[in-house]
């Protein structure tokens, strides 16, 4: 599926700033995994993601999506096949725009900007039945600005623009970090319930330990740029949060 | 006032309007302050005029469409490609355009239209009323009004706006945001020049040396336009941009007539833009005092 090979990344090279991100990352994502990734601050787990993503270029290194070597691939391309959410749950969407021209933008993802109307009529309905499995009413309010919404449904809607398009990737990059916790706790049961009914492959950065161990089927703790454990199936099942504090501290 | 003043007014208004509608792309829709403006909207002016001095006033306004576009695309490649900041980009490109213009104008400072044919006179011949120009004036708008708006209205036209909205978003919709900048400065320029060029058959003159200010224009008549309608839809800041011109130049019309001195007009509209834009400041300013002494 996503198969990562040496990936190196050093910012600031040849300067007393230089720092190591990534140190020689290799891994490979299975069709149908939803990973978590744990990790301090600076462990190159956003790195990471932004490498695959393709706003950050690697220095060594390669990364093939479906067979195909992504590495030098320009980010807007890549993002036809990859769909992305940030912490900062304003940048996944556009504020002046109404709630149906961001899920029109977003539904024209991988074809090619036509001359040809923006909205169909003809995909209204599917936009709504999408919006109302978020259950946050946002289906009655298509045609307010996107601005104008709290940052939990926004962090929703941008969920449901990523996946409109089914893509061949999901990066969460701590999207659930910047909310409260009950609307935390809603976005990421949406998250798992939208993964899941398509079957996407999904990688998860996240703070939040608890999260980490209840979703996905497999979880890496990050630092200083490696993926120094990986715990699947049983084995990650039985792992408590306790036992996760330790695995930071052997690492750090 | 005469009414002949008044006519004369409300189609500079309108001429002018193309241009708000050029600024309105740049400043409004891609969030770019674009100086490339007052450059552009020469190279409209001494494109229209030579082809016009030739005989082909409506090649004119075709070509300086097109050589606005050329001029704005170049302030695209450098901002997107080169990564000059914006108002850096406008300057350069406003700067070098000088040189250009003065070349388009086969190396005059001014082209003189005198008894030529203009599209205002090719259009004045088919009826003798004294409305012909304003009617032509009105027709222009009106296709630049529907034509663009049936174009932001397209996918091509959605991906624009979302650009000037969240660059990052769009690029994450795999929407080439660098190639939608290009393309809409290269519009927005368009637009502007296009209505330098009819401006030059308009006055039967084009000046090397009149940019300066044009963007001031486009800002103000923006600006005026959406104290108006607002700018709550698509819609209403079309209209915005078009009354917004015609009041601008109404007013500019009215200040002239009660003496004020023609050199002083821009000065007059850089303090109106600074006064609108910083008229929430003030407000709020205000408020706070107010609040304070209470």
């Amino acid at each position: 599926m996503l198969k990562i090979t040496d990936l190196h990344v050093t910012f600031h090279q040849g300067t007393i700033h230089e720092r190591v991100a990534l140190d020689g990352v290799s891994y490979e994502v299975q069709a149908g995994d939803f990973i978590t990734v744990l990790g301090t601050n600076g462990a190159g787990k956003s790195t990471l993601l932004n490498c695959i993503a393709g706003n950050i270029e690697a220095d060594q290194g390669k990364i093939e999506l479906d067979g195909i070597d992504i590495t030098w691939m320009k980010e807007y391309k890549r993002a036809k096949m990859i769909g992305r959410l940030f912490q900062d749950p304003l940048k996944g969407t556009a504020p002046n725009m109404t709630i149906l021209e961001n899920l029109g933008l977003a539904y024209s993802r991988g074809k090619r900007s036509t001359l040809s109307k923006a909205i169909k009529k003809s995909d209204i309905p599917y936009f709504k039945e999408q919006l109302a499995k978020l259950n946050l009413g946002l289906e009655a309010r298509m045609d307010t600005k996107v601005g104008l919404l709290s940052g939990g449904q926004r962090q929703a809607l941008t969920l449901m623009m990523a996946t409109l398009v089914t893509p061949k990737l999901l990066l969460l990059d701590e999207h659930t970090a910047a909310l409260d916790p009950k609307t935390a706790d809603t976005i990421m049961r949406v998250t798992e319930t939208i993964v899941k009914e398509n079957n996407i492959p999904t990688i998860m950065i996240t703070h939040n330990m608890k999260q980490a161990l209840t979703y996905g089927n497999k979880l890496l703790v990050m630092n200083e740029g490696k993926i120094v454990k990986e715990l699947s199936g049983i084995e990650k099942e039985q792992t408590t949060v306790d036992q996760l504090l330790n695995m930071y501290d052997l690492s750090a | 006032m005469a009414l002949s003043t008044l006519q004369g007014a409300l189609e500079l208004g309108l001429i002018y309007a193309i241009l708000a509608f050029g600024v309105y792309i740049s400043f409004r829709i891609l969030d770019i302050p674009d100086l490339s403006v007052d450059g552009t909207f020469i190279t409209g002016c001494g494109a229209a005029a030579i082809c016009t001095l030739n005989g082909h006033p409506y090649l004119g306004v075709f070509a300086a469409l097109i050589a606005g576009a050329l001029a704005g695309a170049v302030t695209g490649f450098l901002q997107t490609k080169c990564k000059i900041q914006p108002i850096l980009s406008g300057i350069l490109v406003m700067s070098g355009l000088y040189s250009i213009n003065y070349k388009i104008m086969g190396n005059t400072p001014n082209i003189s239209l005198f008894d030529k044919e203009t599209i205002f006179t090719q259009f004045s011949s088919w009826n003798q009323s004294k409305l012909m120009p304003l009617i032509l004036c009105i027709l222009i708008v009106f296709m630049v009004f529907i034509a663009l708006y049936v174009f932001l209205k397209t996918q091509l036209g959605m991906c624009l706006r979302a650009t000037g909205d969240n660059e990052a978003m769009v690029r994450a919709s795999s929407v080439n945001s660098d190639r939608m900048k290009i393309l809409g400065l290269a519009l927005a320029n368009g637009l502007v020049a296009f209505s330098g060029g009819i401006l030059a058959q308009y006055q039967n003159f084009a000046d090397v040396n009149d940019g300066i200010g044009k963007l001031v224009i486009g800002l103000a008549s923006i600006i005026v336009g959406e104290a108006f309608f607002g700018k709550k839809t698509l819609f209403r800041s079309f209209l915005a941009v078009v009354s917004g011109a015609i009041v601008y130049r109404f007013l500019l019309t009215f200040a002239l007539q009660l003496g004020v001195n023609a050199t002083d007009q821009r000065l007059l509209s850089a303090l109106l833009v600074t006064l609108a834009i910083s008229f929430p400041v003030l407000k709020k300013e205000i408020m706070k005092r107010r609040k304070r002494t209470c």
